[in-house]
C-alpha cells in the first residue's frame, strides 16, 4: 500500500544556519523533483523550500512508506552534509500525521508568528512548480488542494489571521480605528531611525502618501524623505509642522519630552479640532503623557501597544485550537475519501464485466430472433436499455457498501473478496489512491 | 383593524426584523447552524423585511385610500420603513453593514409595540388631506434620519471613550472607525435638517388654513418642535464650524433625539388635536 510521508527541519527544529545549508534554490528544486520520482523513491512528490522550513512531501512508489533514512541520504548527499548533523534536526511524519502536518502548515499553525498567510502563498508555489514538473498525480493534487481549502476555512472561519502581532501593525490597526481613510492623511515622523522607518513603512502600506520627517541629524531626515518621497524639515521647526499632521510616529532617544502640551493645544486650535493620532514608540517617551487627556488627540505609547499585541497573541492561540479540530476533522475526511478511491478500479471493473456478459447474451439473442424473423428496432432498444438498468441496480447495492467498506478501513480486505468471486482473471488488487494515472491536474 | 393578509404581512415583517436582531447575538448560534456571516445573512433578513413590509404599506394604504400616517400604530410602522430604508440608501454610500445590528432590536422593538399596544388606538374617522400627510410623513423621515444620527452618536461616544482608554475589547474592535462616525453623523444631520424645515413649514400652511385652530402658536407641541428645529441648527452650526469636531456634537444629537421622541411620542399619546 502507498503511503504519503513527509521529511523536513524547520524553525522548531534546526537552527538557521543549518536550514540555510539544506535549502533548494528554485532551479535546484525543479531538478531534484525530477530525481526523487525518476529514483523510484517517491511515484509524486512536492518540496516546499521557505527560510523557515524544507519539507519533502512524497507519496511513495513502491508498497508501504518511504524510510525516513533514505530521505536523510537523500537531502545529506544532495547538500553535502553528513547524515549525523541533520540526523536529530529531522523530523518524519507517516501518512495520517502527515496529511494533518500539510493542514497546519498551511494554516500557520507551524509557523514561526502563528496564523501567518505567508506560508500558505508559498506552498502553493511549491505545489505549482511540481505541477509544472509533472510530479504530482491524482493523490498530491488532491492533497495540496484540500490543503489550500482548509487554510482558506481557517482564516475565514476563525481570527488566527486577524489579530496583528508586531507593534508597527497594531500601531496602523490602531490608527485605524481613528481613521477611515488614509490617503489624505499627513503624517509626521519625529526621528528618522530604523524603528520609525518600520513604522512609516507599515502606515504607507496603509495608503498615507504625505509625510513629513524631521531628526536631529537633519541629513539623516533628509536621506529617509528621499527614500520615502517625503518632505524633511529641521527639527527645530517642529512645533510650525505639527498643525499640519494627522498621525504622528515619535520614534527618538530624547533625554526630555520634545513635544509638550501645550503645543498640540495650539496645533489642534489651528487644525480646527481635526482628530490626531500620535504614537510613541520612543523609550523614554518623547510626547508628554498629559498630551493624552486633550480632547480629540489619541496618543498611544509603546506599553499601550505591547499589551494589545499580548492580547492578540493569546487570541490567535485560542484560535489555533478550533483550527486544530478543524484539522482533525479534514483529515479524517481526506482519508475516508482516498480510501475510497481504492475501490473504484473494482467498481468500474465489475460493471465492465457485467456489462460485457449482458452484452455477449443479448448479442446472441439477437442471433437468434433474427434467424427467426425481423425484430422491431423499437422494441430491440427497449430490451437493451432494461437489461442495462438491471445490471445497474445489481450492483448499485454492491458498489455503496464496497465503498461505505473502504472509508470504514477494510477497502483492500473488501477488494481482495470481490476480485476473487467476480473477477478471478483480473491482476491483483494495487495500492491505494496514487495509484490511478487517470489523475486530473489541478 | 387589518385584514388577514395585512396580518400575515406585518407578522412576516416583524419575524424577519426580529431574525436579524437574533442573528447579530449569540443565541442564533445556539439554536441554528451558520449560514453565512453574522451581518450579511442579517441583511439579508432586513432585506427581506423591507420587502414585505413595503407590500404591506402599499396593501394597507391602498385598502384605505390615504396615507399610512393616521394615527401611531401607522406613524411607527411608517418610522420603522423610514429607517429601514434609510439603513439601505447609507449601506449603499458608506458600507455600513454593521448599523443594522444596532437598529434592528429597536425596529423590532417599536414593531412588536406598534402592533401588540397600538393597533386600533386613535382612528380617524374623516381623511387626512395630501397637505397634512405630507406634513406628518416628512416629519417622521426626519425622526428616521434623525434616529441614525442619534445611534451613530451613541457609537462615536462610545469608540472615542474606548480609544482614550486604550481599551482593547471588542467593543472598540467592532465598532467603525471614528472618522466615518463622524462623517455619518454630520451627513444624516445635513439630510435630516431640510427635511424638518420643509415639514414644519407644510404644517404651518396647513394650520393657517384652518380656522378652528386659530391659536396654534400656543400649542406646547408646536412651541417644542419650533425648539427642537431651532436646537438641531444650532448643532448643525456648531458641526460646520468644526471648532466643535468630536464629542460636543455626537452629545447633543444623543439630547436632540431624546427631545424628539418625547415629542413624538407625547403627540400621539396625549390625543391633543395636534395628535
Amino acid at each position: 500500500m502507498r503511503r504519503l510521508t513527509v521529511t523536513g527541519i524547520s524553525h522548531r527544529t534546526a537552527p538557521i544556519e543549518l536550514r540555510e545549508r539544506l535549502a533548494f534554490s528554485p532551479r535546484e528544486v525543479n531538478a531534484t523533483l525530477a530525481r526523487l520520482v525518476q529514483s523510484g523513491m517517491f511515484q509524486e512528490c512536492v518540496i516546499l523550500s521557505t527560510c523557515n522550513r524544507v519539507e519533502i512531501y512524497g507519496l511513495s512508489a513502491g508498497d508501504g512508506p518511504v524510510a525516513d533514512a533514505d530521505v536523510i541520504a537523500f537531502l545529506a548527499g544532495h547538500h553535502g552534509i553528513a547524515t549525523d548533523a541533520i540526523d536529530a534536526h529531522l523530523y518524519h511524519y507517516d501518512h495520517q500525521d502527515a496529511i494533518a502536518h500539510l493542514f497546519k502548515v498551511c494554516c500557520g499553525l507551524d509557523s514561526m508568528v502563528l496564523g501567518e498567510t505567508q506560508i500558505l502563498a508559498q506552498t502553493k508555489q511549491a505545489f505549482a512548480v511540481s505541477l509544472e514538473n509533472e510530479t504530482t498525480g491524482k493523490y498530491l493534487n488532491a492533497l495540496f488542494q484540500r490543503a489550500f481549502a482548509v487554510a482558506k476555512q481557517a482564516h475565514t472561519q476563525t481570527a488566527i489571521s486577524a489579530a496583528k502581532l508586531s507593534v508597527a501593525s497594531v500601531a496602523v490597526e490602531t490608527a485605524g480605528d481613528v481613521f477611515s481613510e488614509f490617503s489624505d492623511k499627513t503624517l509626521l515622523l519625529i526621528g528618522a531611525g530604523e524603528t520609525g522607518l518600520l513604522a512609516l513603512t507599515h502606515f504607507r502600506e496603509r495608503g498615507v502618501r504625505k509625510i513629513i520627517v524631521t531628526n536631529r541629524g537633519y541629513e539623516n531626515a533628509r536621506a529617509a524623505a528621499e527614500r520615502y518621497q517625503a518632505a524633511a524639515v529641521p527639527m527645530e521647526n517642529l512645533r510650525d509642522y505639527l498643525p499640519q499632521a494627522d498621525i504622528v510616529v515619535a520614534a527618538v532617544n530624547a533625554e526630555a519630552y520634545l513635544v509638550d502640551p501645550e503645543w498640540v493645544r495650539a496645533a489642534m486650535k489651528a487644525r480646527r479640532n481635526h482628530p490626531v493620532f500620535m504614537l510613541d514608540l520612543s523609550v523614554p517617551r518623547a510626547l508628554h503623557p498629559e498630551i493624552a487627556e486633550l480632547p480629540n488627540v489619541f496618543l498611544y505609547d509603546v506599553d499601550d501597544l505591547q499589551g494589545a499585541v499580548s492580547r492578540n497573541i493569546e487570541m490567535r492561540q485560542r484560535e489555533a485550537e478550533l483550527c486544530m479540530a478543524m484539522i482533525e476533522d479534514q483529515v479524517q475526511r481526506f482519508l475516508s475519501e482516498t480510501e475510497r478511491w481504492s475501490v473504484e478500479p473494482v467498481i468500474g471493473e465489475l460493471h465492465q464485466r457485467m456489462e460485457s456478459i449482458r452484452d455477449a447474451e443479448m448479442q446472441r439473442l439477437w442471433k437468434r430472433l433474427e434467424a427467426a424473423g425481423q425484430i422491431d428496432p423499437r422494441l430491440r432498444e427497449e430490451i437493451e436499455q432494461a437489461t442495462r438498468r438491471m445490471t445497474g441496480k445489481l450492483l448499485h447495492d454492491p458498489s455503496v457498501r464496497l465503498r461505505a467498506a473502504a472509508e470504514n478501513g477494510h477497502g483492500f480486505q473488501v477488494v481482495d473478496v470481490v476480485r476473487r468471486l467476480f473477477l478471478p482473471d483480473a491482476p491483483p488488487a494495487a495500492g491505494p489512491p496514487g495509484d490511478s494515472d487517470e489523475a486530473p491536474r489541478a | 383593524m387589518l385584514t388577514p393578509i395585512q396580518g400575515l404581512l406585518l407578522g412576516l415583517t416583524i419575524l424577519c426584523y426580529s431574525a436579524a436582531w437574533l442573528k447579530q447575538t449569540r443565541f442564533w448560534t445556539l439554536v441554528l447552524p451558520p449560514l453565512a456571516g453574522r451581518e450579511v445573512t442579517a441583511n439579508a433578513l432586513v432585506g427581506a423585511g423591507l420587502v414585505v413590509h413595503s407590500i404591506f404599506m402599499i396593501h394597507y394604504s391602498l385598502t384605505r385610500h390615504a396615507a399610512p400616517v393616521n394615527n401611531l400604530f401607522e406613524a411607527m410602522i411608517f418610522l420603522g420603513w423610514c429607517t429601514v430604508m434609510l439603513f439601505f440608501l447609507m449601506q449603499l454610500a458608506y458600507s455600513t453593514a454593521w448599523l443594522s445590528k444596532y437598529i434592528t432590536p429597536i425596529l423590532s422593538s417599536l414593531f412588536i409595540v406598534a402592533f401588540f399596544g397600538l393597533l386600533g388606538q386613535h382612528e380617524r374617522e374623516e381623511p387626512m388631506q395630501a397637505m397634512l400627510a405630507a406634513h406628518i410623513m416628512l416629519v417622521l423621515l426626519a425622526v428616521g434620519l434623525f434616529f441614525i444620527n442619534f445611534i451613530t452618536g451613541i457609537l462615536y461616544l462610545t469608540k472615542e471613550h474606548a480609544m482614550k482608554q486604550k481599551s482593547s475589547d471588542g467593543v472598540r474592535r467592532r465598532l467603525p472607525p471614528l472618522e466615518l462616525l463622524d462623517k455619518l453623523n454630520l451627513r444624516t444631520l445635513l439630510a435630516a435638517y431640510p427635511v424638518l424645515t420643509v415639514a414644519i413649514f407644510l404644517g404651518a400652511l396647513y394650520i393657517r388654513s384652518k380656522p378652528e385652530y386659530a391659536n396654534w402658536m400656543m400649542d406646547a407641541k408646536i412651541a417644542i418642535s419650533i425648539g427642537a428645529w431651532i436646537f438641531y441648527g444650532v448643532v448643525l452650526h456648531m458641526r460646520l464650524n468644526s471648532k466643535n469636531q468630536g464629542r460636543v456634537v455626537p452629545v447633543l444629537s444623543i439630547i436632540g433625539f431624546s427631545i424628539l421622541l418625547a415629542l413624538f411620542v407625547g403627540v400621539y399619546a396625549s390625543g391633543s388635536w395636534h395628535a
